[in-house]
């Protein structure tokens, strides 16, 4: 044997024979979602495995980007299958297409129907946190009945919110919170908005001087006047119906996949699908911290939960306040053990709200979700997506050019299909994107009518 | 990437001995010994000096003979030689494990790589790592595994950034104390879908819905279908030799030295684009062994989760031809580097070689570093200016492709001033097919992908044995196990 013949050179030459150009692969971590675009591998991603076990995120969270029709909610459906068979609760906080009520029936889950006349979800129902108050002690108990507190006074002044087109005043959420307060003592069982109406119209003391009537009962009905009146249309007068201040028909269990059906509710009902989506995340993530509660108090197992907050600019798009709300809601995914999706079609969707902070907290979902996983998307959105997401001029090609348009089909055959469908780019923070693929499985084609154009 | 102002690379050359006619210093020391000879045996005899003519120039002349290749007749001749030797005494066939010739419980690496042994130590976090020592040379060799991101969506500036990184690390590697060489081994394989196998059911839970069982049992069975694994490692062999200080150190010894120098140059790894580098245990190092000599074992292997002994990793029986080697369940040529990338290349210029291939089940790409040291660099690039500027003043006519090596020259001392390493460097490729017949067709992609690469392979004749293992990650560094001095060689 002889030796290789051997070259010489300085470093700063013999560097460009550079052989780290091809990819290694990533992880197989996580949910199989798809196959690469660069290499035929196969893709693991899933934001609760990524965080927990690769430790490839710094929280269990995705946002995802892309324009309708390119399949956006099946790459979701498909880690919240996964995740199912992994031992994690999918829940769908509001359906509106539906997409996922099909897939949480098959995955043996509830699905709770809302809608004008269809099902009632009353966002003063503790749910099961009284119950499980009453199995804690100390802090636990504590911290569990603020928790619940501080969540149906965010649910009511929401609905406030959505109703008016601005948000409640401060002085109206402190009335509040203390109407509940006196609500919690004197009501017995489950009290619903009628009842927080009589509280606040009976003027008991600590209320009047939370209030700052000084004395004077005109004073107060004055100050509260624009709140009873608020109130008062959520009872059924106002354009939210009476959804939401009947007791809830069907509580929500925290021990299997869960799907709120909102898809009754008309698209041209644009308020009260926000203020259902909000209703129903409230609702929901209640129910999620007494779980983690009991988790923690070792009284039940440890429950790992994948929360999907589907199409969110519906929510952004209807009014002031409604940043703050969902972004108080997603903060909540640092509990530990709940992963969640975040979708929506377009930065713009974020950018277009009317008022600078309310813009900056939008783009800040973005920057602190884990992942962010892009569609096709047009290419007059890369500016602002770049500025949050840091991406290459090659990945915003590919991007783009998922979201042309499929071919006329002249012969009249079977449908062209869109160049992006099924096609998404995962982001994790500088690194390079990892183009992909999903196929769906027979199994999946069966469960979904939105999939019959997909081919495996 | 690819565009016309990106930065390209080159300059490198074959180091050459000073000597005319391009034989070599030793060469012309004999060319110039024989004719003295010649001289003094004319006052003799005529006849005695026309037969010491004759008996001087069979010995010259295959050393002005040289191949496309490069390669001289004195190579040739050894090469070929010692081939013939070695069948002879049977030593083309490798038997291993009870049938064996010497029947034993273990199958061993084959060859050059029978005296290796491995050692199990703790970096400074406490993460274990292997050590593979060559008795014979007393060389010492940790490997890492790297997790490349890949240039394919990476904007062109970020590349360069890389590449400069990679760049520095090499020459960071010329200050590295006892470090004789290093190694990148690019494999691209086969998914055997173990890894989703054991992803999916190691995590699916028993009161899983059954339509989640159902879809998650469909993707494990159908996804890995026809997609490849890349694998990066990264091996940097340091001596354990004695140097001027101190006496031969021992593998704790080398051990304690790169327990706090490991996590350093793993770090400064990760910004050449290699990505996160994680040394190898003992387990990973002999499962990779034992799947490269037999690749059919990859599917079972690849899940197999308990130890394995390194008088296990071997093959059970290897059978070596010319210009090609059998073992165990598959065939494999291995090639070297004859001539680097010609001229000015891009930073990409590797990608399609290292990139894996439909025609080939498994494919290595091995570049070998070893780097000179910084006093040395500095001596040599000067010699190779003076040897540059003799050479053309040499030619009477001022010949274009003299003056360009004078500027070359010229260069690569001012980068060497500037702060530059110098290193030499090698490369091998291995193309692994589980059946005979597919053999000309993987020698003909590599082919391809050589010529894409614009750098010529010669197919190692009468050593793919050796070469094979030159291939693997395990710092074997073929110059320094030769019998031949590398002086000597030099001087050729």
């Amino acid at each position: 044997m002889e030796a290789a013949p051997e070259w010489r050179g300085t470093t700063v030459q013999v560097c460009g024979l550079w052989p780290f150009g091809a990819g290694s692969g990533t992880p197989v971590v996580g949910v199989p979602v798809g196959r690469t675009l660069n290499g035929n591998a196969t893709l693991c991603c899933d934001p609760i495995s990524w965080f927990q076990r690769a430790q490839l995120i710094l929280n269990p969270s995705e946002f995802v980007l892309g324009r309708p029709g390119l399949g956006k909610s099946t790459i979701v459906r498909r880690q919240a299958l996964g995740l199912a068979g992994y031992g994690v609760q999918p829940l769908v906080f509001g359906d509106l297409k539906p997409d996922y009520v099909d897939l949480i029936h098959a995955l043996d889950g509830q699905v709770i129907a809302l809608g004008r006349g269809r099902g009632f979800l009353n966002v003063l129902d503790p749910g099961e946190s009284k119950a499980a108050a009453g199995r804690l002690t100390g802090d636990a108990r504590r911290a569990l009945v603020a928790d619940a507190h501080g969540r149906r006074l965010n649910a009511v002044a929401s609905l406030i919110t959505v109703l008016r087109g601005v948000p409640p005043t401060d002085r109206e959420e402190s009335i509040l919170h203390v109407a509940l307060h006196v609500l919690d003592q004197r009501h017995d069982g489950v009290p619903v908005l009628g009842d927080l109406l009589k509280v606040i119209q009976e003027a008991p003391d600590v209320v009047r001087s939370t209030a700052l009537d000084r004395g004077d009962i005109e004073r107060y009905h004055a100050i509260t006047e624009e709140l009873e009146a608020s109130l008062i249309g959520l009872l059924g007068n106002g354009r939210l119906g009476d959804m939401f201040s009947r007791p809830t028909t069907e509580p929500m269990r925290h021990d299997r996949p869960v799907c709120f059906d909102v898809s009754s509710i008309d698209d041209s009902d644009a308020y009260l699908q926000a203020a259902a989506l909000l209703a129903c995340w409230s609702y929901g993530f209640g129910a999620v911290s007494v779980a983690q509660a009991l988790a923690d108090a070792g009284l039940e197992p440890q429950r790992h939960y994948f929360v999907i907050l589907d199409e969110l600019w519906r929510v952004l798009r209807v009014g002031r306040g409604l940043v703050d709300r969902v972004d108080a809601l997603t903060r909540l995914n640092r509990q530990r053990g709940v992963g969640m999706a975040m979708i929506t079609h377009t930065m713009s969707d974020l950018l277009a709200l009317p008022s600078e902070e309310d813009r900056m907290k939008a783009k800040g979902f973005v920057e602190r979700s884990g992942m962010v996983i892009c569609g096709g998307l047009p290419a007059a959105e890369m500016p602002q997506l770049t500025e949050v997401v840091g991406m290459t001029e090659a990945e915003q090609r590919m991007i783009v050019d998922w979201s042309t348009p499929p071919s006329w089909d002249l012969a009249g055959r079977a449908r062209a299909q869109p160049p992006g469908l099924g096609k998404f780019m995962v982001k994790v923070g500088g690194r390079p994107g990892i183009p992909l693929v999903v196929r769906l499985t027979k199994a999946e084609l069966a469960i979904n009518d939105t999939n019959r154009r997909w081919t495996t | 990437m690819g565009t016309s102002d990106s930065r390209t690379y080159g300059n490198w050359r074959k180091p050459t001995s000073p000597g005319i006619f391009g034989i070599g210093l030793a060469g012309t020391l004999m060319l110039f010994i024989g004719s003295l000879l010649v001289i003094g045996a004319l006052f003799l005899s005529i006849v005695l000096a026309l037969g010491m003519a004759v008996a001087v120039g069979l010995v010259i002349a295959p050393m002005l003979i040289r191949d496309e290749h490069g390669r001289n007749g004195v190579q040739w001749l050894t090469a070929t030689g010692s081939w013939a030797m070695g069948v002879m005494r049977g030593r083309h066939v490798y038997r291993s494990g009870p049938f064996g010739r010497i029947p034993t419980l273990s199958n061993v690496l084959p060859g050059l790589g029978t005296p290796l042994e491995i050692t199990e130590t703790e970096d400074a976090h406490g993460q274990p790592f292997a050590i593979v020592t060559a008795p014979g040379p007393w060389h010492h060799t940790v490997v890492l595994d790297c997790h490349a991101d890949g240039a394919s969506l990476v904007d062109t500036d970020q590349v360069d950034t890389w590449v400069a990184y990679w760049g520095d690390w090499l020459t960071q590697l010329g200050h590295e104390p006892g470090l004789v060489a290093a190694s990148v081994t690019i494999e691209a394989a086969p998914d055997t879908g173990a890894r989703l196998t054991r992803e999916v059911y190691g995590n699916m839970r028993q009161e899983a819905p059954p339509l989640a069982r159902e879809v998650l049992a469909e993707i494990v069975q159908s996804y890995p279908l026809g997609s490849a694994t890349l694998t990066s490692r990264v091996a940097l062999t340091y001596s354990g030799a004695a140097r001027n200080t101190g006496a031969r150190r021992d593998v704790e010894a080398v051990a304690k030295m790169l327990a706090a120098r490991l996590p350093g140059l793993a770090t400064d790894l990760q910004m050449t684009g290699a990505g996160p580098a994680i040394p190898m245990t003992a387990r990973e190092l002999g499962l990779m062994l034992r799947v490269a000599y037999d690749p059919a074992a990859a599917e079972f292997i690849d899940g197999a989760p308990d130890e394995v002994s390194w008088s296990e990793v071997g093959p059970v029986g290897t059978l070596e031809t010319a210009d090609a080697y059998r073992h165990d369940t598959a065939w494999s040529i291995t090639w070297a580097m004859s001539e680097a990338p010609r001229g000015e290349v891009f930073s990409n210029v590797l990608n399609r070689l290292v990139m894996p291939h439909p025609d080939i089940l498994r494919k290595r790409v091995t570049l070998m570093y070893r780097p000179h040291d910084v006093g040395s660099s500095a001596r040599l690039v000067e010699r190779d200016r003076k040897d540059a500027l003799f050479k053309a003043k040499q030619a009477k006519l001022a010949q274009a492709r003299d003056s360009l090596a004078v500027m070359a020259a010229d260069r690569a001392a001012q980068e060497e001033a500037t702060g530059a390493g110098l290193v030499r460097f090698s490369l091998y490729v291995t193309a692994t097919v589980a059946d005979r017949d597919d053999l000309s067709l993987a020698a003909s992609a590599v082919d391809n992908l050589a010529a894409a690469s614009r750098l010529r392979l010669r197919r190692v004749r009468y050593g793919q044995s050796s070469a094979f293992l030159a291939a693997l990650p395990l710092g074997l560094v073929m110059p320094l196990h030769l019998k031949v001095p590398q002086t000597v060689r030099d001087a050729m």
